[in-house]
């Protein structure tokens, strides 16, 4: 990607002076736009095929389950809900972590959020599409589905799932979308008529004629408080719907007053693991090291690390007061010692032990850390799920033969896609929309974007201002140049 | 208070004794002339099969019937199609069906597969109560549960949604409506200014 590929003189004010925060913006200007303008590289045209061809295979495999029935993807009279609702609760549960977190930031007014809430508001957007596409491979009449609209039945849990994930899925286009307008403005700007005249005219209309007056900013400013508002409780309860998609079902095993929580914490805490995965992904290739530091990882990973004895304590509430009385208590068995014990015993391991463990040592508190420990928590959160699934399933309610479920090349073929998916669509949507929130980390500045400076280094700031400003908004900037990279330790 | 209570049992035999209520076959609103005639039969061994046939005329063998149930488990009042069966020699199909709840079913039938037919054209009321005699223990022990209260519960819910959907698209409205008249605004206000 060739660095004239970006017009220089839009990255400077109308002076033309490149003083200090300036500098800072015409930096986040370029590592965000970059991506989106300029040519794109090998590795990224040789990724998304690869990736675009393993989405292809899972959408064959659909199309052969389609013909087939739901038996190629191992699906029987007992196990009449396994991998896919599995699926759809992981995907869309990663999704609500995303934004809630970059709701709860944003709410909170966390100036350090600004380089992750574009990356964590996009993985909410893909991750929720996905899982609500998910939905057709587990029904067993998919070309049904426009039914369900149709012939409203109010008592029906998947009535409600359906308008739950679809507000859902209403709220995070908007939620992904309003932060954009001042983003497309300067994209819009810096690409110029002439280069992409189709382009050019899309970003002009998503920037509705942003000028970044104060008045524009108060409106996106209030309209995004309160979408942050709604964003968060509708996560919270739309999961809860989710949940009740079980728990309304006279199933030991799932008929649980502990679900809804249950679920919505599973959400928050593998949805955060997930941001701090993709995060870390697009830091490396997308070259974002300056704007995504260790600071950023290892708060996700407290946040994360308390999800995740959260959870832990609500898993040990679901199995205790089951357990405890053991009318029903077989599946309790299988899940811990029985058949289901090893992914039982995984998740223990790589969803709780050592996630926290990686967060509670200082020595591996840092970004290789906090993404190895979140790839743990979202594989291992992914077979929990198994695990609340299948034991409750498989159960006999009359007689004491055990169902089975195995994985089939089907299921496990288009799990496996909607996994790709991921990183597919994002980098396609990083390829038309800036990677980073410009307008956010120009308006908070370099101190509050990153934070890499500590007290001591403020304190010297002090001293010699030509390293510290405050600019008219009150912020203290960094100018970037010259600045020691010294982080906090935590 | 011991009479009372034998005056109780006493009662609860009396409605137990009759299982079925009879009801009259009627065309649903909007739905094509009644071919079918319905009716549902008390016939079963254990006494809370239902026997439901449908009587398409003799000239109609060999034709696929669905059977409904109208759903009311907590609010809904959808139809739930039950299942196909075809008319024999003498244009009658008949199916067998279990009701789990208590009071009021309302059951329907219409001529052509589920995958055809999504309302019946005909439907018939029918009582089902608790223990009914003959039958030592019955499997029908519970009414439906939260039929009215589930609707306003569900209705509220539904409502609360709404107001959601108002407050997003709203939001959005707003932003794509008022954005560029503040830019407009601005820019008329900078020119009156240099004038």
């Amino acid at each position: 990607m060739k660095e004239t590929d970006i017009n220089e003189s839009a990255l400077l004010n109308e002076n033309g002076q490149r003083d200090a925060e300036q500098a800072w913006a015409a930096d986040v200007r370029r590592a965000a736009i970059r991506p989106t303008i300029g040519r794109a590289s090998v590795a990224w045209k040789l990724s998304v095929t690869v990736l675009g061809l393993v989405v292809l295979a899972g959408l064959g495999a659909w199309i052969y389950q389609f013909k087939r029935g739901l038996g190629a993807a191992g699906y029987n009279d007992q196990a009449f809900w396994a991998v896919y609702i599995v699926d759809v609760v992981t995907f869309i549960g990663v999704s609500y972590g995303g934004a809630v977190i970059s709701a709860i930031l944003r709410l909170t007014g966390q100036s350090w959020r600004a380089p992750l809430t574009r990356l964590a508001e996009g993985t909410a957007l893909v991750t929720v599409l996905i899982g609500a596409l998910f939905i057709f491979p587990h029904l067993g009449r998919p070309e049904r589905f426009w039914e369900i609209p149709i012939y409203v039945n109010t008592s029906s849990p998947l009535f409600w799932d359906f308008m739950a994930i679809s507000t859902y899925v209403l709220a995070t286009v908007i939620f992904f979308y309003l932060p954009l307008v001042p983003d497309m403005a300067i994209v819009n700007k810096t690409l110029g008529r002439a280069d992409r005249p189709a382009r050019f005219r899309i970003y002009k209309a998503l920037s509705l004629k942003w000028m970044g007056n104060e008045r524009q900013r108060r409106l996106l400013h209030s309209v995004l408080t309160l979408i942050s508002l709604i964003i968060i409780p509708l996560a919270v309860s739309v999961h809860s719907v989710l949940s009740w998609a079980f728990a309304t079902t006279s199933r030991p095993g799932w008929m649980e007053s502990v679900f809804p929580p249950y679920f919505v914490i599973a959400a928050l805490y593998s949805g955060t693991a997930l941001v701090i995965v993709v995060a870390s992904a697009f830091r490396k290739g997308y070259r974002l090291e300056r704007f995504i530091t260790k600071r950023h990882f290892v708060r996700l990973g407290y946040i994360m690390a308390a999800l995740g004895l959260v959870y832990a304590y609500l898993t040990i509430a679901d199995l205790l007061s089951e357990g405890y009385t053991g009318i029903t208590s077989g599946w309790i068995r299988q899940t811990i010692a029985g058949r289901y014990a090893i992914p039982f015993w995984f998740y223990v391991v790589f969803g709780e032990v050592l996630p926290i463990a990686l967060v509670a040592v200082k020595k591996t508190r840092n970004i290789k850390g906090m993404t190895v420990a979140s790839v743990g928590v979202v594989i291992a959160l992914w077979v929990k799920r198994i695990v609340i699934v299948l034991p409750p399933v498989t159960q006999p309610l009359i007689g004491g033969f055990w169902g089975t479920y195995h994985f089939t090349w089907v299921s496990i073929t288009i799990t496996v896609a909607g996994v790709a998916a991921i990183p597919f669509g994002l980098m396609l949507l990083f390829r038309f929309l800036p990677v980073l929130s410009i307008d956010e980390m120009e308006e908070m500045g370099e101190l509050g974007s990153v934070e890499q400076v500590s007290k001591e280094t403020l304190a010297v700031q002090k001293q010699a201002p030509a390293y510290a400003y405050a600019n008219g908004n009150g912020h203290v900037n960094g100018n970037g140049v010259g600045m020691p990279e010294k982080e906090v330790q935590l | 208070m011991k009479s009372l209570s034998r005056w109780l049992i006493a009662a609860v035999a009396t409605i137990g004794s009759v299982l079925v209520v009879s009801g009259t076959a009627v065309a649903a609103a909007g739905q094509s002339s009644a071919v079918l005639d319905l009716a549902v039969q008390t016939v079963s061994a254990n006494g809370v099969n239902l026997a439901l046939s449908a009587q398409a005329g003799s000239g109609a063998s060999g034709q696929s019937v669905t059977f409904f149930v109208q759903t009311q488990e907590f609010s809904s009042h959808g139809w739930m199609a039950l299942g196909t069966s075809v008319t024999n020699s003498a244009g009658e199909a008949t199916y067998t069906y279990t009701p789990t709840w208590t009071g009021t079913e309302l059951f329907g039938a219409a001529l052509g597969s589920s995958d055809a037919v999504a309302t019946p054209s005909v439907t018939k009321s029918f009582q089902v109560l608790k223990d009914p005699p003959g039958v030592p223990q019955s499997v029908i022990e519970y009414s439906r549960p939260l039929g009215t209260e589930g609707g306003i519960f569900v209705k509220s819910i539904l409502s609360v949604l709404a107001l959601v959907w108002i407050l997003l698209l709203g939001s959005l409205v707003l932003v794509v409506w008022r954005m560029p008249r503040l830019t407009r605004a601005s820019v008329d206000t900078s020119q009156s200014g240099r004038n």
